[in-house]
Order: structure tokens, then C-alpha cells, then sequence
């Protein structure tokens, strides 16, 4: 007992040493990196502005990773063609020889590199279109570490969008109800020019994936892929309500009022959320026939299907306004009517002061 | 007694404080390991991160009861978050003061017609209003229920968005503070809620809702508290984060799924520790569902809270938390030593009651038993010296480790005098501080045995952190 005594002493005792290291390392990097922002910080502006940069300072092997650091972040601030010369100075400083090293030659000048070290040479490896880096960011794709595998997608997509695409589906899947900020990432970095191969994909994967899969091909918003969308909406192996409700929202975006059939059809459907949907979805492509329809989920014994519903009522332009208005006298639904107040009051917020 | 009898409890009493402090040792250890490999990554992120508005929604529920020093600061600090899609809802929960009045006077609310979404049973809801200056407040007036579980209820019934956030109406709200959090649900959707870290508000200066000055506080009673804050939040919570087993997410600030907590049946007005109820009844939804996740712990101070300055008010409130602590494991007995959650069951469960509930009682009965037997001359001085100074010795050096962890986690705005401070204040708060605060736990623990009806309490704020 005096020896786990001892024991846990010392190990006390010796995290305060460690977090004392610990603290001075980073005082020292931090001290390190802004005397190198100092020096190559504006080296790196005179290339975004197209400055001719005949002689570069030395980069020492321990100053490689603050630089990259450095360059990563001005690239972060920075789009369109000034990014060209960024590109071409990291290379004469051989930058991506540091991130391919990380990513591809561990143990050869990093050994163990920590997460910022992998995520730098990451975001290198979509700026500088590392093709070599392809298999080791697949892997990451696959298996994470979380946020690592975001970025990772966004490297594969940018370095090629149609064959990344399969290679990209467990990043979407892993994000589940949250894609939608990895979509715009995604978006970024020109997803939109495989929305084929995704429609394509959509209808071999799991439930699991759609809704991801169904927000990415929202946002690409291409009517070439329609058919592949109403095609795994209507597939008897669609059951989950969050691949269902998912692919309700993608048609009403990229097909509009011609779906308005199919999109009526899920407005009986036993699960809220897939009602919820319709109603959401009606109200981006309907008509004043799907006014009555909409009425009825007014009266949904779910709060959100109710709410969605008097919403889209509003959205229907052809209503307009007067129409929810007319409603609360109209009705004998307390439940209906409190809803239809509550919208109108909500997108009639009085003037402000 | 005998000699071997004394002996005997002599060890029993040495193993408890191996336990005790060999736990908190090990916690230690996660929470170093964790913010070694994690804290460089999160930093940077939160530079690259960029807001495109596609952010999932918060609901920042802050119920409200008497706050009328501080409701505004709060609300304000609140509107300052830099994050793309967040609504704040205030619930007056019947409060005697000024609250509504100054709301309504500072953000201009008007009446709504609100279609109240009956998900929990509360007392009566009198209005909601909302802000004519700023869209995202939304203020519910309700009848007093007696519990601040009531009040975050109704706030659950009037939610919108994918997420929620409870925190306290005393509360200055870091301005990254839902960015950092919603990371979290960002990279895994397996996360279904996450805490944060919290540090005394009382020192401090705040303007128009902006912490303009982060300094500990002035008042010792307080400063003991910053130490205790920083033990428990860094230290304990982030290293139960590694194993899954956090149990408690604070009241003061924490963010979770709002289908997953409406499913799990909300806030349990009859407890008193309704933070941690709530906790151990997502772990026990998701064992049922046999579905994978996780509950996260947050290093960087996502809030400022003011803490009590005053001896009475800080005795109700940790004797409330005691309460609710011995309510909380005795509702939640199940859990102990349970296969379906081994960590929790196995690892969690005992060390909260062995060493969060139960060490009052221990170190009472422990310190009795040893001056009695050193009177009768049954152990040796040197003994008592021994296990007197290695208690000493490993408190203080678990508590200058948290103190140095918060010097290393990001955003930490902690200078060195004020860090020589606080080391110096470990230096003697197991002599000052220590002594009454497992007092307050005794009287706790008496009052849930005598089962003595249980209240919100107050909490008397001096909101002398603010600027006019």
C-alpha cells in the first residue's frame, strides 16, 4: 500500500512536470511562429498580388511546418486565381514534399505527426492536388479521426470529384443529420461536377447514407438527376423516415410543382417526420390545389407537421396571404387555429423600433 | 478497542485515500493526454472554421428566476455568440423582481400568440413574448413551479431547433461558446450531448454583455471556488469524457440533442440534481435503444457564473447539490456494477458514491476514529503524521495539476499573478475552505435522509461584475 502511495505521488508529481513542459513548448511555438509570420507572411502577400519573388529566404527542416502553417492559413482567406501563386511558392519552398511526407512517407522526416501536422498537410494536399496522397486520405475518409475525415473528403473531391465519390460516402454517412455544412465544404471544392456519379450511387446505398447523399444532390440542384431521386423515394427498400423525409426535401428542390403528386403521396405517412416534409415540401412546389391538403396537417397531431403546414400554406404564392389569414374564422380545430395565429404573427413581426 | 481492530480500520481508512486520490489521479492523467493531442487541433479549427449559416440550430434555454441584476448582461452576452443559427428563450419562472419588466423594457418584447406545444406538463404559461430589436428572444412568462427543472421544461416545449442549450440566467456566455460545443456534433454523429467548462463570474468585468476583463476574484471565498471549479470541470469531467461515462452535464451550460432529450422525458421536477438526472437518463434511452454514443466534455470556459460570496448562500447551495447528488445514485441505482455499461457501472457509478457522496461522512467519522485512538495512544504519531501529510501533499498537487491544465487549454486569458494566486490559495484551502465545505455536504446529507422537501433556493447575486 506505501508503494501505491508512493506510486500515485510520483505520478502526480510528475504530470505537474509534464504540464509544465508542456506550457513552455507552446510559449516557445508561439514565439517561434510569430517571428516567422514576421518574415514570411509578406512573401506570401507579394505572390497573391502577382509580385515577381526571384529569391526566397532559407527554410530550415524545424521552420518547414510553421511556414506551412502560415501559407495554410493565408490560402484559407483566399480564393479564385490568387491561390496560383501561393501554389507555385509552396512548391519552390517544397511544401508538399512535407505534406506528402506526413501523409504518405511517415517515419522517413516526421515520425508520429500530431493532428494539427496531419490536418496541414491535408488541407496542402487539396491546394496542391497531391495525387499521391490519394490512398492515405481515403483511408482517413474511412476511418477518421474525426474532423480529419471532413477535410480529407474536401482533398480527394478537389483533387478529383468523380472517383472520389465513392471514397466520400462514409464521410457523409458519419455526419448523418449534420452533412449539410460538409456539403458546403464540398460545394467548394467542385462536388457538383460528379452529381451524376452520386445520383448513380443513390440507388445502391444503405438507408443510412441517403441523408447526406439526398442534401448533397439538393445542393448540386441538377434536374439530370430527377429520375434517380424519385426512383429511390418510391423503392420498397426506402423504409428509414430520415432517408424518406431526406429525398421528400431533395425533390421539391430539384423537381418542383411536377412532383407535387408524388410529394402529396407522403402526406398521409404514419411517421411525423415524413409528413412534416411533405407539408415543408408542398409548400416550395404546390398550388392552391394542394390547399386543402395542407389545411388537414393543420389539424396532424404533431406540433412540427402542424407548423410546417401553415407555413407552406404562406408559401404557396398563389394563396397569398389572405388565405391563412381567412383560416382561424374558417376553422372549428383549436389546435389548427392557434397555428395558423402563430405563423401569421411570426412572419407579420411588427415593424422595428 | 484492540490493537488489531485499530490497525485494521487504520488501512481501511489508507485504502480509501489511495482510492480516492489515485482516481482523481488517473482522471487527471485522461484529461492530460486528452488536451495534449486534442488542444493545438481545436484551436486551429476554430481560426479555419468559417460560418456558412448551415450550422445546425440552438436553442438556448435560460430559465429565469429573480434575475433582474443580471438577466440582461446575460441576454446580451448571449446575442454575442459568434455562431450562425441560435434562438434564446428566457423563462420568467414567476419571478417577484424586476426580471419581465427590465426584458421587456431592454429588447422591447411584445405579446405572441405563441401555439404552446404541451410536450411536458408545467405550471401555467401566462404569455411569450418576443423582441421587436432582436428577432432570436423569445421571452415565456409562466407561473413560479418551484423548480428550475419547470421553468428549462417549458423552454423544452417552446424549442425549434435541433439542439438545445441550458445554462443559468447569472451566466456570461463565451462568445465561441456554441461553435466550439456544436464541433462536437459536427464530427460525430454519435454525440448526443456535450458540456462545458465553467469559472466564477465574481472579479470580472463585463460591458453590454462583453467580458472586458477575466481576472480571478478578489473575494477568498470565492477564490477557493475557482480552484474547486477547476478541479472538477478540467480534471474530472474531461476525464470521465474518455472513458463515456460523464454523468453530470452542470445546469450551468450544456448542449444537447433536443429530439433525444424530449424523448428522455425532459427535466424531472422532483429532483433536485435535475442536470444530472438528466444525464443518466440519455445514458440509460441510448443503453435501451442499443444504439452507439457519446457525451462529451468541452476543456476551454464556455461560461462565467457568478458563485457565492457569502457563507449562507454558499451553504444551501452545496447542500442542495449533496441532495441532489444522493438523489440522483439512489435513482439511479441500477446503474451499479452493471454489465450493459461497464464503465459507468463499474467505474463511474462507485467513485461517485464513494468519493463525491459519501467522503463527508468518511473524512468525519475517519478524523473522529483517529483522534480517538491517538489519545489512547493506539497509533503512533509518526503513522498519523504520515497519513496526514499524504493526504495534504497529494490534494494540493491534484489541485496546482488542474490549475496548470487550465494554463494549457486554449483561450486561457490566465496571467501568471493571477495563477501564483491561485496556487497560493491550494496552499490553504484544505485547511480553510475544505473543512466548511464538507460541513455544507454533511448538512445536505442529513436533510435528503430526513427527506426534508426539496426547493429551487436562492441565490442572492451582487452583479457587481457589470458595467453600467
Amino acid at each position: 500500500m506505501v508503494w501505491a502511495a508512493l506510486f500515485f505521488l510520483g505520478l502526480t508529481l510528475w504530470m505537474v512536470i509534464v504540464i509544465f513542459f508542456v506550457k513552455r513548448q507552446l510559449t516557445r511555438s508561439l514565439n517561434r511562429e510569430q517571428s516567422l509570420t514576421e518574415i514570411w507572411e509578406p512573401i506570401f502577400f507579394g505572390a497573391v498580388i502577382g509580385e515577381e519573388i526571384t529569391e526566397l529566404p532559407v527554410l530550415s527542416r524545424n521552420d518547414q511546418l510553421p511556414v506551412l502553417k502560415i501559407w495554410s492559413h493565408i490560402c484559407n482567406n483566399i480564393a479564385g486565381e490568387a491561390l496560383d501563386g501561393l501554389g507555385l511558392i509552396a512548391r519552390r519552398l517544397r511544401l508538399d514534399q512535407v505534406a506528402l511526407d506526413i501523409l504518405v512517407h511517415q517515419g522517413l522526416r516526421i515520425r508520429n505527426p500530431s493532428s494539427v501536422e496531419l490536418l496541414l498537410s491535408i488541407r496542402a494536399a487539396e491546394r496542391l492536388l497531391l495525387t499521391p496522397a490519394w490512398d492515405r486520405l481515403a483511408k482517413i475518409v474511412q476511418q477518421g479521426p474525426a474532423p480529419l475525415d471532413r477535410y480529407a473528403a474536401r482533398a480527394l473531391v478537389a483533387i478529383d470529384p468523380v472517383t472520389s465519390a465513392t471514397a466520400v460516402l462514409p464521410a457523409l454517412t458519419r455526419q448523418g443529420r449534420w452533412a449539410r455544412h460538409l456539403v458546403e465544404d464540398l460545394i467548394e471544392v467542385g462536388v457538383a461536377e460528379a452529381t451524376q456519379t452520386y445520383a448513380d450511387l443513390l440507388q445502391t446505398v444503405d438507408d443510412e447514407v441517403i441523408p447526406g447523399l439526398a442534401l448533397l444532390l439538393e445542393r448540386c440542384n441538377d434536374g439530370q438527376t430527377l429520375a434517380a431521386i424519385r426512383g429511390r423515394l418510391t423503392a420498397p427498400e426506402t423504409q428509414d423516415p430520415e432517408a424518406i423525409s431526406a429525398l421528400l426535401n431533395t425533390l421539391s428542390i430539384v423537381g418542383g410543382a411536377s412532383e407535387r403528386e408524388l410529394l402529396q403521396s407522403f402526406t398521409g405517412h404514419r411517421q411525423w417526420l415524413v409528413r412534416m416534409r411533405a407539408a415543408q415540401a408542398l409548400g416550395r412546389c404546390g398550388n392552391r390545389h394542394d390547399a386543402a391538403i395542407l389545411e388537414s396537417l393543420l389539424s396532424d397531431e404533431n406540433w412540427y407537421t402542424r407548423y410546417h403546414a401553415a407555413r407552406a400554406l404562406l408559401a404557396i404564392v398563389e394563396l397569398g396571404r389572405s388565405h391563412l389569414n381567412a383560416f382561424p374564422k374558417r376553422t372549428h380545430d383549436q389546435y389548427a387555429r392557434d397555428m395558423a395565429l402563430h405563423v401569421i404573427a411570426e412572419t407579420e413581426a411588427p415593424a422595428l423600433r | 478497542m484492540n490493537s488489531l481492530l485499530a490497525e485494521g480500520l487504520m488501512q481501511l481508512f489508507f485504502i480509501y485515500m489511495l482510492y480516492v486520490f489515485g482516481g482523481y489521479a488517473i482522471l487527471n492523467l485522461l484529461a492530460l493526454f486528452w488536451l495534449r493531442h486534442n488542444n493545438e487541433l481545436r484551436e486551429y479549427l476554430l481560426h479555419e472554421t468559417r460560418l456558412t449559416g448551415q450550422e445546425p440550430g440552438v436553442a438556448i434555454i435560460v430559465p429565469a428566476y429573480n434575475e433582474g441584476t443580471g438577466i440582461v448582461s446575460s441576454v446580451r452576452s448571449l446575442l454575442q455568440q459568434e455562431y450562425g443559427s441560435f434562438e434564446i428563450i428566457v423563462i420568467n419562472d414567476g419571478s417577484s423582481d424586476n426580471t419581465l419588466e427590465s426584458l421587456i423594457q431592454e429588447f422591447d418584447l411584445y405579446e405572441f400568440p405563441q401555439a404552446y406545444c404541451q410536450r411536458f406538463q408545467t405550471a401555467p404559461i401566462r404569455k411569450v413574448y418576443r423582441s421587436r430589436i432582436e428577432h432570436r428572444l423569445r421571452v415565456v412568462d409562466k407561473e413560479n413551479g418551484g423548480s428550475k427543472a419547470d421553468a428549462a421544461n417549458a423552454g423544452l416545449n417552446i424549442a425549434m431547433q435541433p439542439l438545445v442549450c441550458f445554462m443559468d440566467a447569472d451566466e456570461v456566455l463565451d462568445r465561441h461558446a456554441l461553435l466550439r460545443t456544436v464541433q462536437f456534433f459536427l464530427d460525430d454523429k454519435a454525440v448526443i450531448a456535450c458540456g462545458g467548462t465553467l469559472r466564477p463570474l465574481n472579479g470580472c468585468q463585463v460591458e453590454n454583455g462583453n467580458l472586458i476583463r477575466d481576472e480571478i476574484p478578489r473575494n477568498p471565498w470565492a477564490l477557493f471556488q475557482t480552484v474547486e471549479y477547476l478541479r472538477s470541470f478540467l480534471c474530472g469531467r474531461i476525464g470521465w469524457g474518455q472513458l463515456n461515462s460523464v454523468l453530470i452535464i452542470s445546469g450551468g451550460y450544456g448542449v444537447f440533442r433536443t429530439d433525444l432529450t424530449v424523448e428522455a422525458g425532459g427535466f424531472d421536477k422532483n429532483m433536485l440534481g435535475e442536470d444530472m438526472d438528466l444525464v443518466l437518463r440519455l445514458h440509460q434511452l441510448m443503453l435501451k435503444k442499443k444504439v452507439p454514443y457519446k457525451i462529451h466534455f468541452l476543456p476551454e470556459t464556455t461560461c462565467w457564473t457568478e458563485v457565492p460570496e457569502s457563507l449562507g448562500v454558499f451553504k444551501n447551495q452545496r447542500a442542495r447539490w449533496q441532495r441532489g447528488l444522493m438523489q440522483c445514485l439512489w435513482a439511479y441505482r441500477s446503474f451499479f456494477f452493471s454489465f450493459r455499461a461497464p464503465a459507468i457501472g463499474w467505474l463511474a457509478m462507485p467513485f461517485f458514491l464513494l468519493v463525491e457522496c459519501l467522503s463527508p461522512l468518511v473524512e468525519l467519522v475517519g478524523i473522529v476514529m483517529l483522534i480517538y485512538l491517538f489519545s489512547t495512544s493506539q497509533i503512533e504519531p509518526t503513522s498519523l503524521l504520515t497519513l496526514g501529510l499524504f493526504a495534504l501533499t497529494m490534494s494540493m498537487l491534484l489541485s496546482t495539476t488542474s490549475v496548470m491544465l487550465n494554463s494549457i487549454t486554449p483561450g486561457n486569458k490566465t496571467d501568471i499573478r493571477s495563477t501564483m494566486i491561485l496556487m497560493g490559495t491550494i496552499l490553504l484551502e484544505p485547511l480553510i475552505y475544505h473543512p466548511v465545505h464538507t460541513f455544507c455536504r454533511l448538512i445536505g446529507m442529513l436533510q435528503w435522509l430526513r427527506g426534508s422537501k426539496p426547493n429551487w433556493g436562492t441565490m442572492t447575486r451582487t452583479g457587481n461584475w457589470q458595467n453600467s
